[in-house]
């Protein structure tokens, strides 16, 4: 086979040369030897673009313009964007280019900004670098926006669930157990009984009198007791009077309320409980 | 009978509790009454007593090592006359009905409490009741009764 397929692929030592469009010999401009100076640190086919806008914008600069420059300065907005490196070394720097040429690699010093100074024409962007600047993604949110839309999106998802566990609670069905209105019912029954009692027996006034506070007293714990499940306090119809004899009566109503209470949980057994010993004391007074 | 809970337990236990202060009570006042009512504390000291034994039974068996009597019980003291006494077993009488009470409510308030405590409650609760129904009836026959016996007292 041929004697090229053995040799290794080594790149031509024109080449470098070849793809520098323009030598720094060529043109006396300062800008392309300040360009040939970094180009050992960049890619060799950026230089070559760079140094062609180089040249327009030399161009662009001598050439006269029909509308002042201080006007067309005013009229276009100003806009301070990151120099990229090639157009810094294009610009001529102050002094001369030794300087940059005495520390290669290292960053031109940015001469201070006279805001009254026109505004130097190189600044302004080449249509490529619209170009860019128009395709470029759009930059991420800010963190003060991250955070307040975050703070909204809990604040509506806190008054969601609080809206609805208010709508949950306020729509539960609020009913007193049977047992508690019964026993409600039947104090009422039993006061009906002593006030007739009352009439009767004038003799035992001061005992049936501490009964039947007993009795009212019960009844308007009952009501209470109602009210905090229902949230409203029960209405009762009027009740009449039984003909059986009040020891009788005592004596069903504790057996009655111990059975409710049985029949309940909680504080509200318990108070049938307590009633329910009481009126068993009833039925030991009225012996 | 099935293990009690923790509530459940400790007011069994506060019930216990208030039946050996009872009996200690009477022993200490039935000496300053009359004979009439010597009668009525020894028959309210034997119902404690076997109240309490009945517990101290009913607790050991639900798995719950009962509470033993205090050497003494300096709250009780001192009674003077009486008068004395019977308010001193009206006060007895109302602790142990508010100790078993409680004990009812907690019973009341788990799922599944030791089978027939809640009867016992109740069953006691009355029964404190009554004998404070006739302390008060001796004592001051203007207030006999109360109307939440173990909630309120007189």
């Amino acid at each position: 086979m041929s004697s090229a397929s053995d040799e290794p692929v080594t790149p031509s030592a024109d080449e470098p040369a070849a793809a520098e469009p323009t030598a720094p010999e060529a043109t006396n401009d300062p800008a392309a030897d300040t360009s040939a100076d970094h180009t050992t640190d960049e890619p060799a086919d950026e230089p070559a673009h760079d140094t062609a806008d180089d040249e327009a914008a030399a161009a662009d600069a001598e050439r006269p313009s029909p509308v002042p420059l201080r006007d067309r300065l005013v009229a276009e907005p100003r806009t301070v964007e990151p120099i990229a490196d090639a157009e810094a070394d294009a610009r001529p720097a102050e002094g001369s280019g030794a300087a940059a040429a005495a520390a290669p690699g290292r960053p031109a010093p940015v001469p201070p900004v006279d805001p009254a100074a026109p505004l130097d024409p190189s600044l302004r962007l080449t249509p490529a670098e619209k170009a860019v600047l128009d395709a470029a993604p759009p930059p991420p949110p800010s963190r003060r926006f991250v955070l307040g839309t975050g703070v909204l999106v809990l604040l509506g998802i806190g008054g969601g669930v609080g809206w609805s566990f208010w709508r949950t609670r306020s729509r539960a069905p609020r009913t007193a157990p049977p047992a508690l209105l019964d026993a409600a019912r039947a104090e009422r029954t039993l006061m009906a009984r002593l006030d007739a009692e009352l009439a009767a027996d004038p003799a035992r006034a001061p005992l049936l009198r501490q009964i039947r506070a007993d009795h009212a007293a019960h009844a308007a714990t009952l009501d209470a007791a109602v009210a905090a499940h229902t949230g409203a306090t029960p209405k009762h119809e009027p009740v009449t009077a039984p003909a059986t004899a009040l020891r009788a009566v005592e004596q069903d109503a504790a057996a009655a309320a111990a059975r409710r209470a049985a029949r309940l949980t909680g504080r509200d057994a318990a108070l049938l409980a307590s009633i329910a010993a009481c009126e068993s004391t009833h039925v030991a007074l009225l012996t | 009978m099935s293990a009690p809970g923790a509530a459940v337990a400790k007011a069994w236990q506060a019930a216990l509790a208030a039946e050996h202060r009872a009996v200690f009570a009477y022993a200490l006042l039935g000496p300053r009454l009359t004979t009439q009512q010597s009668a009525l504390a020894v028959t309210c000291s034997d119902a404690h007593e076997q109240l309490r034994d009945r517990t101290a039974a009913a607790l050991g068996t639900a798995g719950v090592p009962p509470v033993g009597p205090k050497a003494d019980y300096p709250d009780l003291y001192p009674v003077a006359d009486a008068n004395a006494a019977r308010r001193l077993a009206v006060r007895v009488e109302d602790d142990c009905a508010a100790a078993w009470r409680w004990l009812y409510l907690q019973a009341a308030s788990v799922a599944a409490p030791p089978a027939g405590l809640r009867d016992a409650a109740q069953a006691a609760l009355t029964a404190s009741a009554l004998r404070s129904t006739q302390w008060r009836r001796i004592d001051d026959p203007t207030h006999v009764t109360v109307a939440f016996p173990g909630i309120t007292s007189a």
